[in-house]
């Protein structure tokens, strides 16, 4: 069953709508899946987990999220996902310790005495906040903030989760510990978890299934394993030239074999690094060394790896997709 | 851990929990208090120089001033006092809701708030009942100083009932009111000081509702202008009440129209409030940040 349908969402901010956040999302998840949101700052997450969370009102498209209509069932929505923002360990009450933050809490997502008790004892412990009980949230870590933010969400164990850069401020251990917490809700109680991140080895370990934000638009949508895999044929060679300000004459990627984008960046003391993607290295290849031997280009290293989701977020967000499924 | 409950029946909704959610949120003001009790002799300072300025005020005036007050007995001082205690709670209630909003809103809280069923009104609503109930205490104990002290005399068995019926009107008026102003946080991307409603409402009332300057004194148009408001059936009321025993029609006459004032207008601000949060989540103004 779908937890998650949607639409042709668009949203626009500012008085006469100038700035496009959305332009046409079309999404949809599946119950007990881990859906990873990649993309730039400015591509759209941060609002399209809004408009699904029910937060924010779409200027078009509609849909349906856990059963519910996303425009004329916002209020049911809303009381059934739980959402961490990454700004969330601000909203604490620093006038509350830690476990009374939580206790706060449990009746405005209508959990009372022994089950409220319980259920943060539990949480307190989960998320390795248990010595942290009786602090104050001025005198912990912002690792630890964050934490509490989580805890503070999963207190009305909702079907489905939104996480908006939820290991952003955490240190080693909080990380492992947020993580296996996720894979364990996701797992063991089957919610469905949405969430943000740039760290591309947490999706990869998380994530069943990526979806690529650019400008406001879903530019891919697929299983993690499936879109390596697609995108395998697609290569890149990564060639460092020592160039010392002389400039380079880089030849159009139509020119090489097999080659669908080339890339240029300078770096520091002069030195120039060239990526060209290619869907046949090899066919690729005598074209890039004749291009190399032509121009007398003083090359340092030339390598050719395997794709990880870090290469597919640099092919995909810098420009329009030119390859994939 | 327990298995996830069916969607939308994550939250229960409903009266209680709607009143526990209220409780929370009036707790959170309870412990904030108990963390900071020097705002506890603060409030106290302040108590105690608001009504020892307007007793000596009063005082002063008097001689001129108690003529136009023989309707309650003919001590101005009294008059003023009582006008100045339910003022206080009054303006409690008409503040809160704006400051609730504000402080959550700047505190990134808002839009954690709005995904509870009753997040953000539990609380409006429970901050605001508790301001009203410390500014009630304040102002009940300033009351029994200044009886005990003889500096204002009651009148002999007082109506009960009557006064707290009048007492919860004040409080329902202003916090409407105070909804109103609360809801331009939005509408009108008011994110900082007073709303302009509640400070227009906060200075007609010195001016024309009776708080300081008998009705009787005032010119006709003045009146007229004072009719419209809250504070002017309270106080007419509550000194009938306090200060000649009065019961019956007398304060019916009050009553009343003060019933029909405070009904719409808690209507009317929970209407302007909800609407400016649909606003606010079709322009994504419930977060600081988008």
């Amino acid at each position: 069953m779908a937890v998650i349908a949607v639409a042709g969402l668009a949203k626009h901010y500012g008085r006469r709508r100038q700035t496009a956040a959305l332009r046409g999302v079309d999404l949809t998840l599946e119950d007990g899946a881990v859906l990873g949101l990649l993309g730039p700052n400015g591509a759209g997450k941060t609002t399209l987990i809004k408009i699904l969370a029910g937060l924010l009102r779409p200027d078009a498209g509609g849909g349906r999220v856990l059963g519910f209509d996303l425009l004329r069932g916002a209020r049911e929505i809303r009381a059934a996902v739980s959402l961490v923002a990454p700004t969330a360990d601000v909203g604490l009450d620093n006038n509350l310790t830690v476990r009374q933050n939580l206790v706060f809490w449990a009746p405005i997502y209508g959990l009372y005495g022994a089950r409220a008790r319980q259920r943060i004892d539990s949480l307190l412990a989960r998320l390795s906040l248990e010595g942290k009980a009786d602090a104050w949230p001025m005198h912990i870590s912002a690792g630890q903030r964050q934490r509490l933010a989580l805890a503070r969400s999963l207190l009305a164990e909702n079907r489905l989760l939104f996480l908006d850069e939820p290991t952003n401020k955490l240190d080693a251990e909080g990380v492992r510990s947020v993580r296996s917490l996720i894979a364990e809700l996701n797992q063991q109680q089957g919610t469905t978890v949405v969430l943000t991140t740039h760290v591309m080895e947490e999706a990869q370990e998380l994530c069943s299934e990526v979806a690529l934000l650019h400008r406001g638009a879903v530019v891919r949508h697929a299983e993690v394993g499936a879109l390596l895999r697609s995108l395998e044929e697609v290569r890149p060679i990564q060639l460092e030239i020592a160039a010392r300000g002389r400039p380079i004459a880089v030849p159009p990627a139509g020119a090489l074999p097999q080659a669908v984008r080339i890339q240029v960046q300078t770096g520091e003391g002069g030195a120039v690094s060239v990526t060209i993607w290619s869907r046949d290295v090899p066919a690729t290849t005598p074209a890039v060394v004749d291009w190399i031997r032509g121009a007398q280009l003083p090359v340092r290293k030339m390598t050719s790896q395997r794709l990880t989701l870090d290469d597919v977020f640099a092919l995909v967000h810098t420009s329009p997709p030119e390859v994939g499924p | 851990m327990t298995g996830s409950p069916p969607a939308g029946e994550a939250q229960p909704t409903g009266v209680g929990g709607l009143l526990r959610a209220v409780r929370a949120a009036a707790w959170v003001e309870y412990k904030t208090l108990r963390l900071y009790p020097a705002n506890l002799w603060l409030a106290a300072a302040q108590e105690l120089t608001t009504v020892g300025v307007w007793y000596f005020v009063a005082l002063f005036l008097s001689p001129a001033a108690n003529g136009a007050v023989a309707r309650y007995g003919g001590n101005y001082v009294a008059y003023v006092l009582v006008g100045v205690l339910l003022n206080q709670v009054g303006m409690a209630a008409l503040l809160a809701p704006f400051t609730t909003v504000s402080n959550a809103f700047w505190d990134k809280r808002l839009e954690t708030y709005r995904l509870a069923t009753a997040g953000i009104w539990a609380n409006l609503v429970g901050r605001l009942l508790w301001q009203a109930l410390f500014a009630t205490v304040w102002q009940g104990a300033a009351l029994v100083f200044l009886v005990a002290t003889g500096t204002l005399s009651l009148a002999h068995g007082v109506p009960v009932g009557e006064a707290a019926l009048v007492w919860a009107l004040l409080l329902a008026s202003n916090a409407g009111i105070g909804f109103m102003g609360a809801s331009l946080f939005f509408l009108l991307e008011v994110k900082k000081g007073r709303d302009p409603i509640t400070w227009v409402y906060q200075y007609l009332v010195q001016i024309v509702s009776g708080l300081y300057i008998p009705l009787a004194v005032l010119p006709t148009w003045l009146r007229a202008a004072g009719q419209a408001l809250p504070q002017t059936y309270v106080f007419t009321a509550m000194r009938s009440l306090l200060l000649t025993g009065a019961r019956g029609p007398a304060v019916i006459a009050q009553v009343v129209p003060l019933g029909v004032e405070s009904t719409v207008l808690v209507a009317g601000g929970a209407a302007m409030m909800a609407w400016a949060l649909r606003r606010a989540e079709r322009r994504g103004g419930l977060g600081v940040v988008v």
